[in-house]
Order: structure tokens, then sequence, then C-alpha cells
């Protein structure tokens, strides 16, 4: 031990501060950082794959037609109509936009050179958390009535009355506060400490083998290297992940407001 | 008696539990499965959670007005519990 501990004593691990970034250039508001410039990228990308895959659609799709209809049909099939049968094909222009802009946010994390992923930043899954939220809340007011939504919501049928002052509480919270936030944070949560977790290994390979190379250290640092292209597949998979589950919440959230009977 | 496969039934006596399976089978809707079951399983962390929130705060405010601490237990232990309820009244039913 004694020896690992001499050769590691000036390595400092990764901390939060590896997730804040100065203002672009000298002068620049200071909001204006890399993971902004990353998230109106990203958008832009979306916008430009959308418009290029579906603005001129042929009968026999080809080349970013074909990329288009595949990530379409993933998630009409395995998100949309699941949760929202016969409304799918409504909802699909919000379902799909969020999808692919949150996959392709994730994805920056392990795109060389950018390695940020936009959602390690609260404030972006917030948003979206919050416009689902709205729209949530709102098509359940307009679908089932002012005081039948939350009728619906805190009230399940079929129970003694006073069972229903123990439990509507915990509905209302759980529906209203707990189940937003959630959604936010699970997406914001698991960007963040992927992210951690490969600035940590790459920074293990990278101070064993370059800044105090040891013959003791060597190895720790070749595992390092190993763990990082590793923990990038993972990543890659949890990246996914996360984008898939976002975007199908939304769809549950959206369809238990329009049908609220189960 | 015919199993699933088509082929008579040799291994049980009764071939109950083979017509069984097939039933439940059809009983389920495949459509409306997976909604069902991912809401039940997104659904009972957040209510868990808010159960925790709802009862074990009203034990919080009931131990601060009284001294009493055991009112925080008893109220996080009765939010888990009621939020079990809840999750059985309204998937496991």
């Amino acid at each position: 031990m004694t020896p690992l501990m001499l050769v590691a004593d000036d390595f400092t691990a990764p901390g939060p501060s590896i997730f804040d970034f100065p203002p672009l250039y000298e002068g620049a508001p200071y909001w204006l950082t890399k993971p902004v410039l990353m998230a109106l990228f990203g958008a832009l990308v979306v916008c430009a794959v959308a418009w290029s895959a579906f603005a001129n659609p042929k009968l026999v799709p080809r080349g970013m037609q074909n990329v288009g209809e595949m990530g379409y049909q993933f998630v009409r099939d395995q998100v949309a109509r699941p949760f929202l049968g016969k409304d799918a094909e409504r909802w699909m222009p919000l379902l799909l936009s969020l999808f692919f802009l949150i996959l392709l946010w994730n994805f920056f994390g392990v795109v060389p050179l950018i390695q940020i992923p936009v959602a390690s930043h609260i404030a972006f899954p917030v948003v979206f958390a919050v416009v689902i939220y709205v729209i949530k809340v709102y098509l359940g007011i307009k679908h089932q009535g002012l005081g039948g939504y939350f009728k619906n919501m805190m009230f399940p049928p079929g129970l003694p009355k006073p069972i229903y002052v123990l439990l509507a509480p915990i509905e209302f919270l759980s529906n209203l506060i707990i189940a937003p936030f959630t959604h936010a944070v699970r997406l914001f949560a698991n960007m963040f400490a992927g992210h951690l977790i490969l600035a940590f290994f790459s920074m293990v390979g990278f101070w064993f083998l370059f800044e105090k190379l040891t013959p003791l250290g060597a190895g720790l640092g070749v595992l390092g290297v190993i763990m990082t292209i590793a923990m990038t597949g993972f990543e890659m998979f949890i990246q996914f992940l996360q984008a898939f589950l976002f975007t199908m919440l939304a769809a549950m959230y959206i369809g238990g407001s329009l049908h609220p009977d189960h | 008696m015919i199993t699933r496969t088509g082929q008579p039934d040799m291994t049980s006596p009764h071939g109950s539990c083979y017509r069984r399976a097939a039933m439940s089978e059809q009983e389920r809707r495949p459509e409306t499965d997976g909604r069902d079951f991912a809401d039940a399983a997104w659904s009972v962390p957040s209510y868990l959670l808010s159960g925790i929130l709802v009862w074990g705060g009203l034990g919080w405010l009931l131990s601060w007005l009284t001294g009493v601490h055991a009112f925080i237990p008893i109220g996080v232990i009765l939010g888990v519990g009621l939020a079990a309820y809840l999750v059985y009244l309204k998937y496991g039913r």
C-alpha cells in the first residue's frame, strides 16, 4: 500500500468543478459557456437531420430518410403507442424531437473534444420536465375537468372514505411534485455521474502513464485506460437508456392525463 | 387434453397447468400490458418517497410541537406502509 500511496499523493480526483466552464471568449456574457453552445448546436443538428430526412420524403426511403424513419418507428412503437394508443401520432412531433435532442445531448458526453453531456447541467432537463409537466396538468384539466382531474388523481374509486384521508396527500405529492422532480433529476444525475466516472478513469490513466510514470503506477494507469474504454461503452448505453426513459415517461404522463381510466 | 404446442398432453394427469397458462396469456392484452407495467414500475418510487415525505413530515411536525421524537419514525413507517398499500390498490388488485 505504502509505495502506491506515495505515488498517488498528489493525484486529485476530478470533482464537480469539471462541470464549470468559463464564458466562451473574453467579454462574452457569463451564461454563454460550452454547454450552452453545445445545447444550441445539438438543437441545430436535430433540426438539420429532421429536415434532410423528412422534408422531401420518397416512397422508397434512401439515406437520411431511412435513418429518420427508423428513429421515428422506434419512438412510435416503443414510446408513443404503448402509452398513447390511437393518440400516438398526434404526439410524435414532440416525443420525436425530445428523444433525438436528449439522445444527442447525452451523446455529446463521449464525442471527442465536445465531451460534455449537456444534461449534466440540471437546468436543461428541468426545462424539459417543466414543459412536460405543464402539458400534463393542462391536458388533465382539459380532458377530465378541474375537479375531475384531481378527483381521478387523488381518489382511486372503491375505498372507504377514511382511507382517502390517508392516501390522497400521497397521491397529490407523488403526482404533482415528486414525479416531475424525479423526471428531471433522473436524467441529470445519470449524466452527471457518468461524466464524473469517465473523467475519473481517464484522469487515472493520464496521471499514472504520463504525468507521474513509475513502475508501480504504470499498472494502475493501464487499468485506468481499460476502465475508461469500458465505461465509455457502458456510458453510451446509459445515454441511450436515459433519453428513452425521459421520453417514455413524458408519453406516460401525457397518456395518463388523456386517459385516466386505469 | 391439448397443450399449447398442439400436442396431446402426456406430462400432466389433468393438464390444468398448461390450459391455465394458455388462458392467462389470452386474457392479457399485449397493447396495454407494457403501459400498466411501466406505469407501476415508475410510480412506485415516487409513491414511496411521497408517503415518507407526507407522513414523515407530519410526524416531524408533531414531534416539533410536542417534543416527542418518536413521532418522526412512526410517521415515516406509516408513510411507507400507506404508500405500499396505495401501490397495491392501484396496480396489484
